[in-house]
């Protein structure tokens, strides 16, 4: 009996083996990334993988992971958010002709090659950029991408009718030709070196392509519901649902260029703070977290018998100390006129340059990095282009010598007062260095003033903090906020000149904000005409070898006239779980830039 | 009566405008919306000067901008999110459900913990169980709720999964509001936080209340006739204690509809505290507008129902 069941047993066991090999592929192989559409040059093969794909009614799938958001995006086109939160978003939907990698090196996406003069992509004059897509690409829901669609993006950000947040770079195009479908030819009315910022996306870039089949025609886009939530995406993964205050889910676009992402689906999850948002990595609720900060890292650290791991990149992100410079003369130019007029004379004391040189080397800035900071050297930089190519590498930071800075103050007039505080003349008033450094309420900036505060006490400087709530302390001018007014003597912050060195617009004579210029956004309140010519050559020429020479010059300047302190570099920092493998994160674009390539164990 | 409440209704409207007035203006003056684009680079001046004139706010503060904001309100129309630029309206509607399933629940569970430990409370004075109640209502009423809510995360969320015990989740997993259970064990540690708190304050009031109305002559009387115990708590003492503590509820359902911040925010509850706070901090006059529109309009609303409910409740007071 038992020999004859076992024999049974055998004959289905064969049967089914037989079956299962004449049958379809198994899950595991059907779940491998199908052949790109886009990968086939044959026209007969130029078809969207799923025609009729709608993101909504999409399964999620297994691969899935989950990232924790401190900020729920306002809208997800990048042409009308100013959000980091949103731009990542938008890296993950949308799609732009390049992108940044982890190098910060500018490669192609939709498109097929980086224009460059050798290949013929920028015109002699450097006027002309020529940009090809990849032939066959498809938006998400099936309709191709094409030319019309980069000439559609420019006028919809130049079309009165819409409110982008900024129409810079765009309004230097004159036209653009698309003598066919995988051809735009863009013309410049005048040179615009930072070109590769337009039709890109990244935290400082004009944002992705629009969808002119959805899009043409239409007014107030700002307003419109498909660019506040796209229905449609060119990137790896589109919009299934959005659950506002809660969730975002987004799934795997099998449209998209490269094919089927690695995962299937990626939530992100808004939690309100990053103590909520550790304590959901803990729990093992999210698998990434995005943009702690520096005064995470021992918290993440102490994770790590839980499985958490850290991740610290450095950015040309710079948090920096600076003077208020403004002058209520202004700067009289050799034809008689006028520029760079402030509401208010910055301290008197600061025009010279061995006061500013004092303060400088009066900072022991690499003992906050590493004490407070708990970063390592790298974040101690000599110059506000940190981690990037046009870095001038030739600069070393200051080093702190209060024994210096006590020299250079006691020769430039300013003795120490019996209460310990320098005082002197300057241009003929009383002055003492009891001076005010103004910044926002983050912690981190709390403890920045602190140590501040002690160390420049050493050399007879009195520091007052001023902490004041972010939406005040960046203020406009016409709301009276103490930045464009020019009502500081010293602040802090951070911002970043990348992916295009060009930061003009901080430094000229034409952007110290006064009565007549509400809107500038030169902070420091400097005016120097030098500085402006050197600048000017930044954007003479859009060849990025010319360019970093004058790059270097205006940063050799900056150092040596010590027009500012650049404090450190900040630093991306997450934490993420064991199941998360986690591509390398870019510089210039964050973590966002390749999640086609996020994968879980 | 009706007289009564038309002239509520008409000063109520006049409080609404005094409180929406100076909501603006404080909203106004504490952040500015254009804050956010103080640093990005490759703004111009035009631009910035471009994104002032279509976000309204090139126009003079009062009356310009407020008498725009109030002409659309009085049509049922709280404008544009100066960020999302999404109807205001429907990101209340958005938000709303999810904070009175909340606020709700908890409300629930306070004012029946509250009725029980108060009544316990004083029936049994200065006993263990009184002194016991006393005790940990004052943990509960010191107790910041942030820190209740973040060591309830620790240990029933993180420390129970790690030990590998039933746990409840820290709120920052992704789940279906529409399935019930999945809404259930949500709502365990922020109601419970909320409870916490809110029963300490409710429960010593009711106590107060009871053990005042246990001393009148009319309860004596009732003990004298020789009724039970539980009759003369739950018959005559009980009825009369809990009329101020109506009152209070009454007072306190408007604000049900603001949502609880710190709860919502710790336990990442997507609800009206949370749109209000993450709103506010960027100057979104719109929204803040908004919700405290929503809010102050329930308040009002409510202090007259419950003024017209005292008739009602006590035929002793005329309204007019």
């Amino acid at each position: 009996m038992n020999r004859k069941l076992y024999a049974l047993l055998a004959v289905l066991v064969l049967a089914s083996m037989v079956l299962a090999a004449c049958g379809p592929s198994t899950p595991a192989e059907t779940a491998a990334p199908p052949a790109t559409a886009a990968s086939s040059s044959s026209s007969a093969a130029c078809a969207p993988t799923d025609p009729n794909f709608n993101p909504a009614a999409a399964d999620v799938g297994t691969k899935v992971i989950t990232i924790a958001y401190e900020q729920e995006p306002d809208n997800l086109t990048g042409e009308y958010s100013n959000m980091s939160f949103a731009v990542w978003i938008d890296q993950i939907i949308g799609g732009g002709l390049g992108k940044w990698n982890d190098k910060n090196e500018f490669i192609p996406e939709l498109a097929t090659e980086i224009p460059s003069a050798d290949n013929g992509g920028v015109s002699a004059d450097g006027l002309t950029i020529t940009w090809h897509l990849k032939p066959c690409i498809f938006w998400s829901d099936g309709q191709p991408i094409t030319s019309k669609d980069i000439a559609f993006t420019w006028k919809a950000q130049m079309d009165p009718g819409n409110a982008p947040i900024s129409r810079s770079g765009w309004d230097k195009i004159a036209s653009i030709d698309t003598p066919d479908d995988q051809t735009a030819v863009i013309h410049f009315s005048a040179l615009y070196p930072p070109w590769p910022t337009l039709f890109t996306n990244g935290p400082n870039n004009g944002g992705q392509l629009l969808p002119a089949h959805l899009l043409e025609g239409k007014t107030g886009l700002e307003k419109d519901p498909e660019i506040h939530q796209p229905t449609v995406s060119a990137g790896p993964f589109a919009i299934k649902e959005w659950v506002p205050g809660d969730h975002l889910t987004l799934v795997a676009n099998p449209n998209y260029y490269e094919g089927h992402p690695k995962l299937d689906a990626i939530q992100i999850k808004f939690v309100p703070d990053p103590e909520a948002g550790l304590a959901a990595l803990k729990a093992g609720d999210v698998d990434l977290m995005v943009n702690l900060a520096e005064s995470d890292i021992e918290s993440v650290k102490a994770l790590e018998p839980n499985g958490i791991h850290l991740r610290v990149d450095g950015t040309p992100d710079f948090e920096h100390l600076f003077f208020n410079l403004g002058t209520t003369a202004g700067v009289t130019l050799p034809d008689g006129t006028v520029v760079g007029k402030s509401d208010v004379d910055g301290f008197c004391p600061f025009k010279d340059v061995n006061v500013r040189k004092a303060i400088m080397l009066g900072i022991d800035r690499l003992s906050f990095i590493k004490n407070y900071l708990k970063e390592d050297e790298k974040a101690f930089i000599a110059t506000l282009w940190p981690n990037q190519t046009y870095t001038n590498t030739s600069l070393t930071p200051y080093p702190y010598d209060p024994d210096q800075a006590n020299k250079l103050l006691d020769a430039a007039g300013y003795p120490v007062g019996a209460d310990g505080i320098r005082a002197g003349t300057c241009d003929g008033k009383p002055v003492k260095f009891s001076l005010g450094i103004e910044t926002t309420t983050a912690q981190r900036r709390v403890d920045n003033v602190l140590a501040i505060q002690a160390d420049l006490k050493k050399i007879g400087i009195e520091i007052k903090p001023n902490h004041i709530p972010a939406g005040t302390f960046f203020g406009s001018y016409t709301e009276g906020a103490d930045m464009p007014t020019g009502k500081f003597d010293m602040a802090i912050y951070t911002t970043g000149f990348y992916p295009d060195p060009d930061s003009s617009s901080n430094f000229d004579c034409k952007d110290v904000p006064n009565k007549d210029n509400p809107s500038g956004a030169n902070n420091y309140h400097l005016c120097d005409p030098k500085l402006d010519a050197m600048f000017e050559q930044g954007l003479a020429s859009v060849d990025p070898a010319a360019r970093k020479v004058a790059y270097d010059a205006i940063q050799q300047y900056m150092y040596d006239n010590v027009l500012n302190i650049p404090l450190y570099a900040r630093a991306n920092v997450y934490g993420y779980n064991d199941r998360f493998v986690f591509p390398p994160s870019s510089g210039f674009s964050g973590w966002a830039w390749d999640t086609f390539n996020f994968d879980v164990k | 009566m009706w007289a009564y409440i038309v002239r509520r209704l008409v000063q109520a409207l006049f409080i609404l405008f005094i409180i929406t007035l100076l909501t603006f203006l404080l909203t106004h003056y504490s952040s500015d919306p254009m804050a956010q684009y103080a640093t990005k680079q490759g703004m111009t001046a035009a631009d910035r000067e471009a994104l002032r004139h279509s976000l309204g706010l090139d126009q003079p503060v009062f009356p310009n901008q407020y008498f725009k904001w109030l002409g659309l309100a009085l049509q049922g129309n709280l404008g544009l999110s100066f960020f999302s630029k999404q109807p205001v309206l429907l990101m209340i509607q958005q938000r709303l459900p999810m904070t009175l399933i909340l606020m709700g629940t908890a409300e629930v569970f306070i004012i029946g913990i509250s009725l029980v430990l108060g009544l316990v409370a004083a029936v049994k004075q200065y006993s263990f169980t009184d002194n016991l109640i006393t005790s940990l209502s004052f943990v509960g009423y010191s107790m910041p709720i942030f820190f209740i809510a973040l060591g309830c995360i620790e240990i029933f969320a993180v420390e129970f999964k790690l030990w590998g015990l039933p746990y409840l989740p820290t709120g920052a997993d992704i789940w279906n509001p529409k399935d019930p259970i999945q809404m259930a064990r949500h709502l365990v540690l922020p109601v419970f936080c909320l409870v916490a708190i809110q029963t300490a304050g409710y429960s010593r009031f009711l106590r107060s209340s009871i053990l005042e109305v246990l001393g009148l002559d009319y309860v004596r009387t009732a003990r004298a006739k020789g009724l039970s115990n539980r009759s003369v708590l739950f018959k005559h003492a009980l009825r009369n204690a809990v009329l101020p503590f109506v009152t209070i509820i009454g007072l306190d359902i408007p604000f049900l509809l603001g949502g609880a911040l710190v709860t919502e925010s710790v336990f990442s509850w997507p609800g009206m505290g949370r749109l209000f706070w993450e709103y506010a901090e960027r100057g979104d006059y719109p929204v803040v507008l908004g919700v405290l529109l929503l809010t102050s309009s329930a308040v009002v609303l409510f202090t007259i129902i419950v003024d017209v409910a005292y008739t009602v409740v006590d035929p002793r007071i005329r309204l007019d």
